[in-house]
């Protein structure tokens, strides 16, 4: 009796197993199959609901906040490369991100790589005399361009190939690439990343590596800006034009990563795809 | 006398909303202090074992130096006494020549140098009984209930930070609040204002031991609600507005090219 009047007490019928998010509302299924007239298909409003929950009595520690995002198709198909720990940016200023009626919103979602890309290599245009000059040559542009929005933990609609609906890490515990290598010591708990905007400028005609690995030439003497990981410790750190607090370091894997790999990380999906998960605590 | 509730720490918020992780307890650093390693300490070290004990709710702090750096981990090694600190330059060298009893206002950035903050104890360590690997718990973020074992009035809204205790001339009183069931010997470190650390240190040292924000207004020697977070930085702007700007929470900074103070 006393039991059930506990039980009673957190409005719990039974004991379940402590898991959570697995009862509805709360559960995202598998992506059904999609149906001749799309009815199946999980309508965009069920799907951004937001799945911070907690379904038991103890206060919740070191929980997760997700949302989820609508990634916009890029021509060279650069967000179907994109995994689990990829820092995530999303670009302003887009009129189709506003969600309407008929269709959901839809993001310019953008990892290290992919926006180091559009950094270096998006142009003015127009007819202007500025046409080839770069579009995002000082860091207010940048930073009216392209916001920090979280880091990527899964996919929540496998079943489509033309849209990614990526469910990203907002604030809490996350899993996230190990980019990041102090100057001298080991990465370990407690430290804190930050990522950083960094002017650079080519000292001879360079080329850089795109996000799907494809090799492209950059003129000579071109100032560009860059988003490197980095720790107060590091000289990017003190050379940075802006800053951004990723989070809190929980949990570090042994392997100390090269920093030949961590540069190449910065600029291909793929080589940050093979680095190493850790665990940071964002916007704490 | 005194009542139940002035010994216990009350949290009226039961830490929801935490960020915890396991740390462990920096050993070295206690058998430096310990054993009587430190030739010339800012503060005296202490006779008995339990004042190297962490207890609850107690904040931590993380040794800066490199000479102490070196376990080979990828742990926090985190300690709760400042008893037997030692005042160090910009690279973390001793240079021995600060003592707390030296004067009213002896350099204390000198001493905060070789030090960063770690965070709140959630569990307690005894060194020689607790099993060291085993380590405990501390927490990095959200609601908490601390004691306020400064010399400073807390009111709601002040950014709190982690400093060491006041330096007490001879003959002066200790000038901070003193924690029941603390041994009198230990130092523990202490809550300040960040408006007070950064007219004594600077704006650069004080930002680093950000702790979070104050919920209720406490007097010394009673608890504190506090909004633990860590992603914190402090930055100037040339442009508008001049003050310095705290931001906090997580939420993005701007430090433009030889701004900073």
């Amino acid at each position: 009796m006393a039991s059930q009047s506990v039980m009673s007490a957190f409005g719990r019928q039974a004991p379940g197993l402590g898991t959570t998010n697995q009862s509805a509302p709360f559960s995202f299924k598998s992506s059904p199959a999609v149906g001749r007239d799309y009815g199946s298909k999980p309508s965009v409003g069920a799907l951004m609901n937001p799945t911070l929950h907690n379904n038991v009595p103890e206060p919740m520690v070191n929980s997760t906040a997700r949302v989820p995002i609508f990634a916009r198709p890029f021509s060279r198909g650069f967000e179907k490369h994109y995994s689990e720990g990829d820092v995530l940016f999303v670009q302003r200023g887009d009129e189709r991100a506003a969600m309407t009626k008929h269709h959901g919103s839809h993001n310019v979602v953008a990892n290290i790589p992919v926006l180091n890309y559009l950094l270096r290599t998006t142009k003015v245009g127009g007819n202007g005399a500025d046409k080839e000059q770069l579009k995002y040559s000082s860091i207010d542009k940048v930073l009216n361009a392209f916001n920090y929005f979280g880091i990527l933990n899964n996919d929540m609609d496998t079943g489509s190939k033309w849209q990614r609906l990526l469910n990203v890490n907002v604030r809490g515990r996350s899993r996230v690439a190990r980019m990041w290598k102090p100057k001298e010591r080991r990465l370990k708990r407690g430290d804190q990343l930050w990522l950083a905007f960094v002017e650079k400028t080519s000292s001879k005609i360079q080329t850089f590596e795109g996000p799907n690995g494809v090799r492209e030439a950059m003129a000579d003497g071109t100032t560009y800006i860059e988003v490197v990981p980095t720790m107060d410790c590091c000289d990017d750190f003190k050379d940075a034009l802006y800053l951004i607090p990723i989070g809190i370091v929980s949990q570090v894997t042994m392997k100390t990563p090269i920093r030949g790999v961590l540069n190449a990380a910065c600029h291909v999906t793929e080589k940050c795809k093979l680095l190493e998960r850790i665990e940071v605590l964002m916007r704490i | 006398m005194y009542s139940s509730q002035k010994r216990r720490r009350i949290k009226p918020f039961a830490r929801p909303t935490s960020f915890d992780i396991n740390v462990v307890f920096d050993i070295r650093h206690y058998q430096h202090v310990k054993y009587g390693n430190v030739i010339s300490p800012y503060f005296p070290t202490a006779g008995e074992p339990e004042a190297f004990k962490v207890m609850e709710g107690e904040v931590l702090m993380q040794t800066n130096k490199p000479s102490v750096r070196r376990y080979g981990d990828h742990q926090m090694h985190v300690f709760s006494f400042a008893n037997g600190l030692e005042a160090t330059d910009d690279r973390g060298r001793v240079t021995g020549v600060l003592n707390a009893n030296d004067g009213d206002n002896p350099d204390k950035a000198s001493v905060l140098a070789g030090l960063k903050y770690a965070g709140v104890a959630v569990t307690e360590f005894t060194p020689e009984k607790d099993i060291f690997e085993q380590g405990f718990v501390l927490t990095l973020a959200g609601l908490n209930t601390i004691f306020n074992n400064g010399s400073s009035i807390i009111y709601p809204g002040d950014i709190l930070c982690a400093d060491i205790p006041r330096a007490a001339g001879k003959g002066a009183r200790k000038n901070r609040a003193l924690q029941t069931g603390i041994p009198r010997d230990k130092l523990q470190f202490i809550t300040t204002p960040y408006r007070e650390l950064k007219a004594e240190v600077g704006e650069e040292i004080a930002s680093r031991f950000i702790m979070g924000t104050a919920l209720s207004y406490s007097r010394p020697g009673s608890s504190v609600d506090i909004v633990l977070h860590r992603c914190n930085v402090v930055c100037t702007r040339k442009a508008t507005p001049t003050v310095p700007l705290v931001i906090q929470g997580g939420s993005s900074s701007s430090k433009r090219k030889g701004k900073k103070t």
